[in-house]
């Protein structure tokens, strides 16, 4: 049943499913775990956890200079003003994207990512040709994604390599001038967090 | 490891599929076993980070092949079974149970304390162990990749290894994360953000506009004379 190299390719596993079901019902009936523990996880990660968090982050950065000056300076502690933190996110690095400079994250390794504000990834950031790709070409990559930068414009990536986590503050969008901080958090996606996009323009909203 | 997870450069993955509004869970499965992880909580004693040498060790056919997830659950699998909470025996019954029946009903139990306790531990605050380190380098300092090739984990990928750079930040000294299986848990030791040019680490052809900033410890990295 291991999936340990050992010199040959090991027979396909039975359907996953079916795997995680055999795994639940043993567990249950040994009080590891309990139904309503279980679902209780599920809902946090599907409902508590995800990008809606890093864009309120965002947000109170753009209308709050001293916030994102506390924010550039220190983003874990700037992050946990506004109550968030958790798994994969002991320790948060906010990178500025600027009119000449622009960042984006990746995890070449596996697939870290700062949970606590942007959730569980997509499986595009988790894949191989991103976690390839990034480093090598990433000005095609974001490309890719829609969003051509200039050549002059400055690209950095960040390798998470350790377990400081990155995320992009992305520019404040033109137009916005008038905008609460709250209709400013629905123009702040998780690409732009990531660095494969800019924040929405007002007027798609 | 020199292992198929050390992506970073590779040039035939072909571009990135993207999905619009991906769940956070394709699959019911995939949202029970991460959560059955988060429930059942890591072996007592887990070196820090020593859960991605697990996957890195999984047979590399397989390690390409799978979805993401079901890495997850080769991971989850034959931990259980080495921590004794499981047996391959009744695993194996349960599924043979199971793909006869896929429509039969999973046990259910309500335990609200276990509930409560399993989110919390999800979502409680952890803070880094930091120290200052008394770093090697600072801010500025040329330092050049140790041509290293360690068997077992290490976060240095192979694409960065025997290359120049410059120190971009000094975060002082955090966990270590290499180790050899049998290792113990060591001190910690300084990290940094170490820059590259793009140029420095895929040759001419690359963009003079791109860098790459990578997070590497003292133990990675060896002094330059600058001129």
């Amino acid at each position: 049943m291991s999936q340990a190299h050992n010199g040959h390719h090991p027979a396909p596993e039975p359907d996953a499913a079916i795997r995680v079901k055999a795994i639940e019902s043993l567990l249950i009936e040994k009080g590891i775990v309990s139904t309503d523990a279980i679902d209780a996880v599920v809902r946090t990660y599907e409902q508590d956890i995800g990008p809606l968090n890093g864009a309120k982050v965002v947000a109170k950065a753009w209308t709050d200079p001293a916030y994102k000056e506390r924010l550039l300076a220190n983003g874990t502690e700037a992050i946990a003003e506004l109550g968030f933190w958790g798994s994969q996110g002991a320790e948060i690095v906010v990178l500025e994207n600027k009119p000449d400079v622009h960042n984006l994250v990746v995890c070449t390794l596996c697939s870290c990512y700062p949970w606590p504000i942007l959730g569980l990834p997509p499986t595009w950031y988790k894949s191989a040709p991103y976690r390839s790709r990034a480093v090598l070409e990433p000005r095609k990559v974001i490309s890719e994604f829609g969003l051509d930068l200039d050549e002059s414009i400055e690209i950095r990536v960040w390798d998470s390599t350790a377990e400081l986590r990155y995320v992009v503050l992305p520019e404040r969008p033109e137009g916005t001038e008038n905008m609460s901080e709250e209709e400013l958090t629905a123009l702040v996606t998780r690409d732009a967090m990531v660095g494969v996009a800019k924040a929405k323009a007002p007027a798609s909203v | 490891m020199n292992g198929v997870h050390d992506m970073g450069g590779m040039q035939w993955y072909g571009p990135v599929e993207y999905e619009e509004n991906e769940p956070t869970f394709h699959e019911e499965w995939e949202a029970r076993m991460v959560a059955m992880r988060v429930v059942v909580g890591p072996k007592p004693g887990l070196r820090p980070g020593g859960f991605r040498y697990d996957t890195e060790i999984l047979d590399p056919v397989f390690y390409l092949g799978a979805k993401y997830y079901e890495r997850w659950l080769a991971g989850f699998q034959s931990g259980l079974i080495e921590r004794g909470i499981i047996t391959p025996e009744e695993l194996a019954e349960r599924i043979d149970l199971y793909s006869e029946d896929p429509a039969a009903p999973v046990p259910t139990r309500e335990d609200p304390e276990k509930a409560k306790d399993a989110v919390r531990r999800l979502t409680a605050r952890i803070d880094a162990k930091k120290e200052d380190g008394n770093p090697q380098y600072k801010v500025g300092d040329l330092v050049r990749t140790r041509n290293i090739h360690p068997k077992g984990h290490t976060r240095m990928p192979r694409y960065v290894r025997g290359k120049q750079g410059v120190i971009a930040r000094s975060y002082g000294a955090r966990d270590v994360l290499d180790f050899e299986p049998g290792d113990p848990i060591f001190p910690l030791q300084p990290v940094y953000s170490v820059k590259f040019t793009m140029r420095e680490l895929w040759g001419e052809t690359a963009e003079p506009a791109e860098f790459l900033y990578i997070d590497l410890w003292e133990q990675h990295l060896e002094p330059v004379e600058s001129k």
